[in-house]
């Protein structure tokens, strides 16, 4: 992979992924007041399970670069970035398949919305948002 | 508000994204307490994070293709818990893949 391929997808794995964060927010707190989505609850939903499904397949992409070339050095440089790296990657995957499983509940069986979709998708927020706080962190410090 | 899929497909929706998260986390469990050292291997023929993961999608798959044959009042238990039974699996996800990257 090109250093600048590598950079490009970099910068898409992590600016999407907060992006779908943020959108993912509509669903769950339209959901929390007991609600059934509404149409732009729905679009909302689909559109945060495409904005989260991104950087998961820019990330499955990136990681044989890292493995090989960058995580070596921060192993051996930074280990407990390295380790902060590790369990992003961990509550990445968490985040992803909870996010896909509660938009697909949201989306096909809205009646079960506000029981079963809501904790998949607050859930997934919250791996989400640890996910994104420790990619800031390994961004910021290797 | 009716809805595209009943409840048995509601159950195996809800069971496969957190029947693959569960998967995942015991899997990363299972190999932290055989693998060597961070930074003592520095290439390995297979990534173990890739087999996990496909590892876990197929657990996931498996535990919604099984939930299918549950009896109705079990799925909707099920379902009824779900406030409960998924947020202490994020949390529990949390705390151990904080605790054991």
């Amino acid at each position: 992979m090109s250093p600048q391929l590598f950079a490009l997808l970099e910068r898409l794995h992590g600016h999407t992924a907060v992006l779908g964060l943020a959108v993912l927010l509509h669903p769950v707190i339209a959901l929390a007041r007991g609600r059934v989505l509404g149409k732009g609850g729905r679009w909302s939903a689909a559109l945060a399970a495409f904005l989260i499904a991104l950087p998961s397949v820019a990330g499955w992409l990136l990681y044989p670069h890292y493995r090989e070339q960058i995580k070596p050095v921060l192993v051996a440089e930074n280990l407990s970035v390295a380790l902060a790296f590790e369990s992003k990657e961990h509550l990445a995957f968490a985040c992803l398949c909870l996010t896909l499983s509660g938009v697909a509940v949201a989306l096909a069986a809205p009646q079960h919305g506000p029981r079963v979709a809501l904790p998949l998708l607050a859930s997934a927020w919250i791996c989400g948002v640890v996910t994104g706080g420790l990619g800031v962190f390994v961004a910021s410090l290797s | 508000m009716k809805g595209r899929v009943g409840t048995p497909w509601v159950a195996a929706i809800a069971l496969l994204g957190s029947g693959a998260t569960a998967s995942y986390v015991v899997q990363r469990l299972i190999d932290a307490g055989s693998e060597p050292p961070i930074g003592t291997v520095l290439a390995q023929a297979h990534i173990p994070y890739y087999w996990r993961m496909a590892v876990a999608l197929l657990h996931g798959l498996v535990l919604a293709a099984l939930s299918l044959g549950l009896p109705e009042a079990w799925r909707g238990r099920l379902l009824h818990a779900a406030p409960i039974w998924v947020p202490a699996l994020c949390l529990l996800t949390l705390l151990t893949m904080l605790a054991v990257p």
